[in-house]
């Protein structure tokens, strides 16, 4: 993997599509057999303690502009610790890559194609973003640039579409405060998705007041994320949870009344590219904290693991994919405590213990 | 003063030539002096050689010395004291070399002639608006060309050349304070680089240019007018020459110049931006829609119209081959066609047309054999291909590729195509300007001349990527 800077913005950029994929697809309804239309709720609260993560992220950054992460975690917290918490991150990033491939899989399964899927998608999948991950962060980014206001215009579009099919209130406060914490903690996994921006923040250019820009581009696509969920319960109302793949089941259109086809065609290719572009980040944040622990390897092995792994886990232990469903909404939640907020909290400590003499960089 | 023996000499030099036939030599006495002149027929003017320097060397009185020659005898070509190591490599270039027994001198006068075109409008980039001159296979007028456009003294042209045995003349063209210094230095050591036997055409020097030679994707700019020329050297890039070739190259190159005709600085700009933008749909159409038709034929029918799947399902049934097959069958055809029309004369282009038009194309659907879709669907991509200014070649190849992935991995496929090349595309850079400049990085500044285009007062600056050493265009 290359080792070569990315900009402000193309972060920015990267924020959008990691909060993406699953979380468009069959988060919605999930949430909305457990507390109806106050999963909006959870999605908030969920993203806003993202921006938290994300929060600590700058700081990190401010503090220490041009430093690995790993190398930040082996000064204050020893060798040891840092490596435990880099294969924590690479579990994390491995279950995050499972849980999104495995969501989308399905969702094309059911939409798209039909028999032998499974070797199509291998084959259109794993060369492109195994390619992708070998060329670097860089050129990540530097498509998702490219591609970017595409994706989000073919969001737009569906959310758009979506108000040709009327809806009314969705039906807010009805769930007790115990319900929406119960919900929150079973589907954190599905959130968390900031903590790659730790393992690539030595790659990461941010020029005084640029911090603005990142913190505008996540903002867009938690709104963009709020506003298809309010949508989703706007349109189906208490039916909701039966409609499993949320940002196509909105922007359909029936075919006889509009004689241009399905619309959620666009859906479709929206959510095939941001799946591309999430498994690359996914996979890029596997490898990069693999080579953090084992410097001597190189990126063959990284990759070369994580397919065994992957392939292992999925085709071994999660073909079941209600028990993968079930293990994200009852494991992981405990595993995300540890990931997603011991580790920003020992983050922000150590940025916040300020050494005499250093200043911290002005992002903001 | 050394004393020639002009008889050996000239037969020594013969000798080195290999007595080849069209090499000549005389020899004029006079008095107690001998002058011999040795030349190549076929590259040198035979009538200048004749009347400005033979005859009026036999009627001299008086001694052949290099003063004698420039000032009374010879007045309308170059003359110059050479070396016996550089004899070869002049009458190599067209000179005639004097030899003068008692000054004991060698003089070569430059009378090259050889038979050149007049610039005319190239074939692959006509225009509707703008001047119409383009670049011919003599170097000189070439040069000419440009310096007609740029009246400036730092207009630079460095000479080398390459081929151990064809000596091409190359020349390296760029404005002094504009074209980035680093990046002249990088071709010139690439080009220094060549060993080759020969270089016939730009096109040969190509790949010692690009940073991945073995790519698909074209990394060196190409063009045959000079006026394109001029103005990429405003922008900052360097130009490369090569005698005999009508196309001249130019560097650093970015995917958007494959999108940027000369005819949109001719133009008004808005206009110019809707072509940019009927130019990249175009392309896209090229590249993606046989590949999306059959993706949607074969996985995706149910997003199709109602109406048009009828359409398709009935023209589809009862073919002898399989959606995939059939496709690639059309689009072999066309290529067919395509290349049969390149080759054949002008007067049988007609015939090739009916015969592939009318005959292959509506027989083969009577016949059953292939559906009136797929003939559109490829026919559309063939025509849109056509969009981009310059011939590219890499639209054709990626047309076949993603009917291939749209055949057998449906949309999926594409989308997962689109992604690897657009990966690899953002590894690319030419002496350093990222290959998808100004959109990826995105160059807030260049973006003016991008498939959006300004007026040309909003273009005040050079474009960033190319790391200008002077940065502004207009005060």
């Amino acid at each position: 993997m290359k080792d070569l800077k990315i900009s402000a913005r193309q972060t920015g950029m990267i924020c959008v599509m990691l909060i993406f994929a699953n979380a468009f697809l069959t988060l919605p309804s999930l949430l909305h057999s457990e507390v109806g239309a106050d999963g909006f709720f959870v999605v908030a609260g969920l993203m806003f303690f993202d921006l938290l993560v994300l929060g600590t992220f700058f700081l990190l950054k401010a503090r220490f502009p041009d430093d690995k992460f790993y190398d930040i975690l082996k000064d204050h917290l020893g060798k040891i610790l840092a490596k435990i918490i880099l294969a924590l991150f690479m579990i994390f990033f491995l279950f995050k890559s499972l849980l999104a491939y495995s969501v989308v899989l399905l969702f094309l399964k059911q939409q798209v194609y039909q028999d032998q899927f499974e070797l199509i998608a291998i084959i259109s999948i794993f060369p492109v973003i195994c390619h992708g991950v070998f060329c670097g962060i860089r050129t990540i980014s530097r498509t998702i640039e490219l591609f970017f206001y595409i994706v989000v215009a073919g969001l737009v579009v569906c959310i758009g579409i979506s108000f040709t099919n009327g809806g009314g209130m969705p039906q807010l406060f009805q769930t007790q405060i115990q319900s929406f914490l119960s919900s929150s903690f079973k589907h954190a996994f599905s959130f968390g998705d900031y903590l790659l921006l730790f393992i690539i923040m030595d790659k990461i250019e941010i020029k005084k007041g640029q911090g603005r820009k990142i913190l505008s581009f996540a903002l867009v696509g938690i709104t963009l994320m709020l506003l298809l969920l309010i949508r989703f319960y706007s349109i189906y109302q208490v039916t909701a949870f039966m409609h499993t793949n949320a940002i196509v089941d909105i922007s359909s259109v029936p075919a006889q009344f509009t004689g241009i086809g399905r619309l959620d065609i666009i859906a479709m290719i929206t959510v095939m590219m941001m799946t591309y572009f999430q498994l690359e980040l996914f996979i890029y944040g596997f490898c990069s904290s693999f080579l953090d622990i084992f410097p001597k390897l190189n990126n063959i092995h990284a990759v070369v693991l994580y397919i065994i792994t992957f392939f292992v886990l999925y085709y071994g232990l999660l073909s079941q994919y209600d028990f993968f469903i079930d293990s994200t909404e009852n494991y992981f939640p405990y595993f995300m405590i540890v990931v997603n907020f011991l580790v920003p909290l020992t983050v922000a400590i150590i940025a916040l213990t300020k050494k005499k003499g250093k200043e911290y960089e002005k992002i903001f | 003063m050394a004393f020639l023996n002009v008889e050996k000499e000239i037969e020594k030099y013969k000798q080195e030539l290999h007595n080849s036939f069209d090499v000549a030599s005389r020899i004029v006495i006079k008095g107690d002096d001998k002058v011999g002149f040795l030349y190549l027929k076929s590259f040198t003017d035979q009538q200048l050689f004749v009347d400005g320097i033979y005859e009026p060397i036999s009627r001299y009185q008086g001694d052949i010395t290099l003063d004698v020659l420039q000032d009374k005898i010879v007045k309308n070509s170059d003359v110059q004291e050479i070396k016996t190591n550089e004899i070869i490599d002049n009458i190599l270039k067209g000179a005639v070399i004097i030899f003068t027994e008692k000054a004991g001198l060698y003089l070569a006068v430059d009378i090259q002639f050889y038979p050149t075109r007049m610039p005319s409008e190239p074939p692959t980039s006509p225009v509707i608006q703008g001047p119409r001159e383009g670049f011919v296979e003599d170097i000189k007028t070439n040069i000419t060309l440009l310096r007609r456009r740029l009246y400036s003294k730092d207009l630079v042209f460095k000479q080398m050349k390459i081929g151990k045995y064809s000596n091409t003349q190359i020349v390296i063209a760029y404005l002094d304070g504009i074209a980035n210094k680093q990046v002249i230095k990088d071709i010139e050591k690439r080009l220094k680089n060549i060993k080759i036997d020969g270089i016939l055409d730009s096109y040969y020097i190509l790949s010692f240019l690009e940073n991945k030679p073995d790519s698909l994707f074209k990394q060196v700019g190409n063009t045959e007018k000079p006026d394109i020329v001029a103005g990429r050297m405003l922008e900052g890039r360097v130009a490369i020459i090569v005698d005999n070739s009508p196309i001249v190259l130019t560097l650093p190159f970015i995917l958007i110049e494959e999108m940027q005709s000369s005819n949109d600085y001719y133009t008004n700009h808005h206009y110019a931006s809707l072509v940019r933008v009927v130019r990249m749909l175009g392309i896209i159409i090229a590249i993606l829609a046989p590949g999306a038709y059959l993706a949607l034929q074969l996985f995706h029918y149910n997003v199709l119209p109602l109406n048009f799947l009828i359409t398709v399902a009935d023209t589809t049934q009862g073919l002898p081959f399989t959606p995939f097959l059939e496709m690639l069958f059309i689009a072999l055809l066309f290529q067919i066609l395509y290349e049969v029309s390149l080759r054949l004369p002008s007067y049988l282009g007609l015939a090739t047309s009916i015969v592939g038009a009318l005959i292959l194309g509506d027989t083969g659907v009577k016949a059953g054999l292939i559906s009136p879709p797929g003939v559109i669907v490829v026919a559309l991509a063939k025509i849109a291909l056509y969009t981009a200014p310059e011939e590219a070649s890499q639209i054709t190849v990626l047309q076949f590729i993603f009917l291939i992935l749209g055949g057998s991995l449906g949309l999926l496929g594409l989308a997962g195509g689109l992604v690897y090349f657009v990966n690899y595309l953002t590894t690319l850079d030419s002496y350093g300007t990222p290959y998808l400049a100004p959109y990826s990085p995105r160059i807030p500044q260049d973006l003016k001349d991008g498939i959006f285009k300004s007026a040309l007062t909003e273009m005040k600056t050079r474009p960033k990527c190319m790391n200008s050493p002077n940065k502004v265009r207009e005060e």
